[in-house]
């Protein structure tokens, strides 16, 4: 277990949620979609332990924030897709933008000294 | 955020249900991630194993990530509940004798609150059976402000005429006529039979099961011989006979044609008896006289428009009724009251409810008191278990949690157990006391009773259980363990706390022996009661005498000293007498004018009660002869028309004088209605005052005697109606004469009903059979209080003398007597007792004004009363501490000392 934790990267389980609904927002996906697309798009750097993804899809469309649906993906495999509701929209947007802030300041907080 | 919460709160419940899918899935979409990542790892040239540990490793525990995300789904707290529960009931089971005790208690606290409940929910909550009942009314009169009976006809034609507020206003009546349920038949019998217009079944909105209702035309007297049958009825006297329409019975020896059977809606109380037989209300001519206005003697119900309240409806009906007093002189200082009919059904329960809920109130708080004692035992005996639960790592609240889930448990046994016992008790209650509370026939235990029952017990295992799991979980572990194998002792708080519980059921039990003794002996008065007759050896019986045989009062007259002859030629019969009255009620009243001493103004003519019978009157009812004669065989229908008078008559109307030979007018005074005289029958006699009898009890057995004058019924032919009793003075019991009463009867008339025979024990053992009903109830629910308040006393004595054994035994090893050991015990619950007994003695002070208006003859705060409910108490305190001191007495002090 603690070799699984290492590899993991240190996502914030916050970060992990903005990410999934980031992802969302362009369109309904599966979870193992959602995973490659943190891996492509962070050029690998954000590394994710793939199966925190689950819980964290779970939390979110227990919070209404996501809805679900079992269809056929790509390869004609069951899948249960995810989607932004509005409440995930509205969500998406107040924590992009508290992400904003937050990243700005830090970011000014390490270039003063 | 509340909309958020009850999406979760949805998507939980739904999970609930459906564990099992939900299982599925995920294990479905981890397999396709799995699968999906396999793939590609292999497409990018790994070998099959190699691909599956890559996936593998990448994604982590694949079982952790699973429970991490059905736990998101779990209903945490309901399922920690559910589990408390479970181990509540699993510790339960392990100790049966305390589980048993106490879902008996509470089964006995709760039932009897359910039971009460559920009778205030069917007579009271429940809304009545008809269509829109909340328009249903029905129409009293008032005189100067008090209730009287019902409009009469004449002024509810008025108020049906002249109102803006109902949709139907109908005046109808009953009576007991003698009916043939076949033409050819010769087995009367005697039947309440509603005489109501068609309007009657419309204002309740009930339609026949087949037939039609009355016309209008068929509402006239003399084209009334239609009639209609109940399907009680129908079904069991006609066996369902689908030709029934058409048939012909007898009612009063006329024939009168079925044209419908109607369904079996009308419940008993409304009419205050089962009717199954209806005819129009076809009032007879003298109906409309001026005269009868002042008969306001029968019933009226009406259907409110739609929107209009009962208080609209009310001040409506008292312009009209003010219009009336205003024009007609016998209808001066008359007024108009409304109420609902549910009234009706509430009946005279409604103040015997409350009284009663309070009573089953003390008896559930005295289970509850007797709850909360055992859980205290319990939980110090478990202070080891508890301590040990603590020591690995338990938190206080989830020991609380668990222990209020025990008795969360407990409580819904007992509720179960109380709903079982309350359906029992009703069934009981409803078989013995229909006759004098028609309405409980409905009792049931339905929804709101299960709610009922449900709260109650939610908030007894909440309110009770929680201050024994605080104190039980008081802990501190190092001590409770260090105290080896010793069952703890109780901190002075916690006994302190259980002294008190148990003198409060003291002072509970207090108050309820005090008010079931109170109603006991209130009863036993009532029923002692003087009637001014001698009761013993007497029995009564009811006939009508049908004018289609016996046209005039010469044939009535005629026909009744027959059979008053025969009966009293009958072996067995000391006396007999055909009469009209008997004690304890008489209801006829008339008016009267005292010779010389004209009334100015109707409204002030004075009223007595009246009755007519013939000459064995006194002898046969024993009746003392104050002053004056008896009625004598020289009394004819061609002599003078003779009286006897009451002592009360005597004293109201001639508290100065000597009233033997003395004239009294009897009906009003000839042309104070402004009507004809002798067209009318009220205005009908003169008669003189030949004797001064003792009082009889004519307004029932709890009300003084109103005045009476009794007349020969041979000398008023006028007031010479059908309607008869026979009460005959036995010999022999009174029961074992009635077939040669009948038979002679029957000899007489074949077709004339003997009915309501009973005798007079009967006849006043039911006029406090609404008593009896209060009595009896209390006096069980007091018992039932009692029976805890002694196993509350039993238990903290017997546990006090279990925790102090080694005391009492180094006691008697150092050589005290075991009288002195016994004291030291009984010493224990006397001093509980007290305390509870004195707090009682206050709460049974309080209770007055709930219980006086229950009681005849005695006070509701009867000192001595009091102080046998106090030494009651102490004593029963005092036997339920001797046994657990008897048990001290025999200790073998060697034998408890070397226990540890």
């Amino acid at each position: 277990m603690a070799d699984n934790k290492e590899q993991s990267g240190e996502l914030l389980q916050g970060t992990l949620d903005l990410l999934i609904l980031k992802c969302l927002a362009g369109g309904p996906m599966h979870g193992y979609g959602v995973a490659e697309w943190i891996h492509e798009s962070s050029q690998d750097v954000l590394r994710v332990e793939e199966g925190a993804l689950y819980p964290a899809l779970h939390r979110l469309e227990l919070r209404g924030l996501l809805s679900a649906e079992w269809a056929r993906s790509d390869n004609n495999r069951r899948a249960k897709f995810y989607a932004l509701t509005a409440a995930g929209r509205k969500q998406l947007a107040h924590e992009t933008e508290y992400w904003r802030r937050m990243s700005g300041a830090v970011a000014r907080v390490l270039q003063t000294t | 955020m509340l909309a958020e919460w009850a999406h979760r709160a949805w998507l939980r419940a739904k999970a609930l249900w459906k564990r099992r899918q939900l299982e599925r899935d995920l294990n479905d979409e981890v397999a396709f991630h799995l699968a999906m990542r396999e793939e590609k790892n292999r497409a990018s040239g790994m070998d099959a194993d190699a691909a599956r540990h890559a996936t593998q490793r990448r994604f982590g525990n694949t079982t952790l990530v699973k429970e991490r995300t059905l736990i998101l789904w779990r209903w945490t707290s309901l399922e920690t509940l559910w589990q408390d529960v479970r181990y509540g009931a699993r510790s339960l089971r392990k100790s049966p004798g305390f589980t048993l005790v106490a879902v008996l208690t509470l089964g006995l606290g709760i039932g009897a609150p359910t039971a009460i409940f559920s009778v205030i929910d069917s007579v009271m909550l429940q809304p009545l059976p008809f269509t829109r009942p909340n328009q249903l009314v029905r129409l009293l009169s008032t005189k100067d402000g008090v209730l009287r009976d019902g409009p009469s006809a004449l002024d509810a034609r008025d108020y049906a005429r002249n109102n803006h507020s109902f949709q139907s206003l109908v005046v109808y009546d009953h009576w007991r006529k003698n009916v043939n349920l076949s033409i050819a038949s010769s087995e009367p019998e005697q039947m309440v039979v509603g005489l109501v217009p068609a309007g009657y079944f419309q204002t309740l909105d009930i339609r026949p099961v087949m037939g039609r209702l009355f016309t209008e035309e068929e509402n006239q007297y003399g084209r009334h011989y239609v009639a209609a049958i109940g399907t009680n009825l129908w079904r069991n006297r006609f066996a369902s006979d689908a030709a029934i329409l058409g048939k012909q019975i007898r009612i009063n020896d006329e024939p009168y044609t079925i044209i419908a059977v109607m369904p079996d809606a009308i419940p008993d109380w409304l009419e205050y008896r089962p009717i199954q037989l209806w005819t129009p209300f076809a009032p007879s001519d003298t109906t409309w006289l001026e005269s009868s206005r002042g008969a306001r003697d029968n019933t009226s119900i009406g259907r409110l428009k739609p929107g209009v309240t009962m208080e609209q409806a009310q001040a409506d009906l008292a312009t009209i009724a003010a219009g009336l007093a205003a024009t007609h002189p016998i209808d001066r200082g008359i007024g108009v009251l409304l109420r609902p009919l549910a009234d009706n059904r509430v009946g005279t329960l409604r103040p015997v409810l409350f009284m009663l809920m309070g009573a089953v109130t003390l008896v559930l708080l005295i289970a509850c008191s007797n709850l909360a004692n055992l859980l205290l035992a319990r939980n110090s005996v478990r202070r080891r278990e508890l301590a040990v639960r603590v020591a690995i790592g338990a938190g206080r609240t989830g020991l609380i949690r668990q222990l209020l889930a025990e008795t969360l448990v407990l409580s819904l046994l007992g509720g179960a157990s109380g709903l079982v016992l309350a359906r029992f008790g009703l069934a009981m209650l409803a078989k013995t006391h229909l006759h004098d509370f028609p309405q409980l026939s409905s009792v049931g235990i339905q929804a709101p009773v299960l709610l009922f029952t449900l709260l109650t017990s939610l908030a007894t295992s909440l309110l009770f259980g929680l201050a024994p799991a605080l104190a039980g979980t008081r802990l501190h572990v190092s001590d409770a363990l260090k105290e080896g194998g010793r069952s703890g002792s109780m901190g002075s708080r916690k006994l302190r706390f259980r002294n008190a519980l148990v003198a409060a059921e003291m002072a509970l039990s207090l108050i309820l022996v005090v008010g079931a003794s109170l109603l006991v002996q209130s009863i036993m008065r009532l029923q002692r009661q003087d009637v001014g007759a001698r009761v013993d050896h007497l029995l009564k019986g009811h006939f009508y005498i049908p004018p289609a045989r016996y046209p005039d009062a010469a044939a009535i007259t005629r026909f009744s000293d027959q059979f008053g002859q025969r009966v009293r030629a009958l072996p067995g019969v000391i006396s007999a007498s055909v009469t009209t009255l008997y004690p304890p009620e008489s209801r006829w009243t008339q008016f009267i004018e005292v010779a010389g001493r004209p009334a100015p103004r109707i409204e002030e003519i004075p009223t007595t009660q009246f009755g007519v019978a013939d000459a064995s009157f006194l002898q046969t009812l024993a009746i003392p002869l104050l002053r004056g004669r008896d009625f004598l065989e020289t009394d004819t229908p061609t002599s003078p028309a003779v009286a006897l008078i009451t002592e009360e008559f005597r004293r109201r109307f001639f508290a100065q004088e000597d009233p033997i030979g003395r004239q009294v007018h009897i009906g009003p005074p000839a042309g104070a209605l402004g009507t004809v005289p002798g067209s009318n029958t009220w205005d009908f006699a003169d008669v003189t005052i030949i004797g001064v009898i003792g009082d009889l009890k004519n307004a029932g057995l709890a009300a003084p005697s109103k005045p009476e004058i009794v007349c020969l019924y041979s000398q008023h032919p006028a007031v010479n109606y059908g309607f008869k009793d026979i009460v005959i003075r036995t010999a022999v019991e009174p029961h074992s004469i009635e077939p040669a009463v009948r038979h002679q009867l029957h000899d007489l008339d074949a077709d004339m009903p003997f009915a309501e025979v009973e005798t007079m024990d009967e006849i006043i053992a039911d006029e406090t059979g609404g008593q009896r009903f209060t009595t009896m109830l209390l006096s069980l629910f007091t018992a039932a209080g009692l029976a805890l308040a002694i196993i509350g006393v039993y238990g903290v004595v017997s546990y006090l003398v279990a925790q102090r054994k080694q005391e009492l035994a180094v006691r008697v090893a150092l050589g005290a007597m075991p009288r002195d050991v016994l004291w030291l015990v009984l010493g224990q619950g006397l001093k509980m007792a007290l305390v509870g007994v004195a707090t009682g003695v206050f709460g049974a002070w309080g209770m007055r004004p709930l219980i006086g208006r229950f009681l005849f003859g005695i006070s509701p705060v009867d000192p001595l009363t009091f102080a046998g409910a106090a030494i009651f108490l102490l004593g029963v305190a005092a036997a339920a501490s001797a046994i657990p001191g008897a048990r001290v007495m025999r200790l073998d002090p060697a034998h408890a000392l070397r226990q540890d």
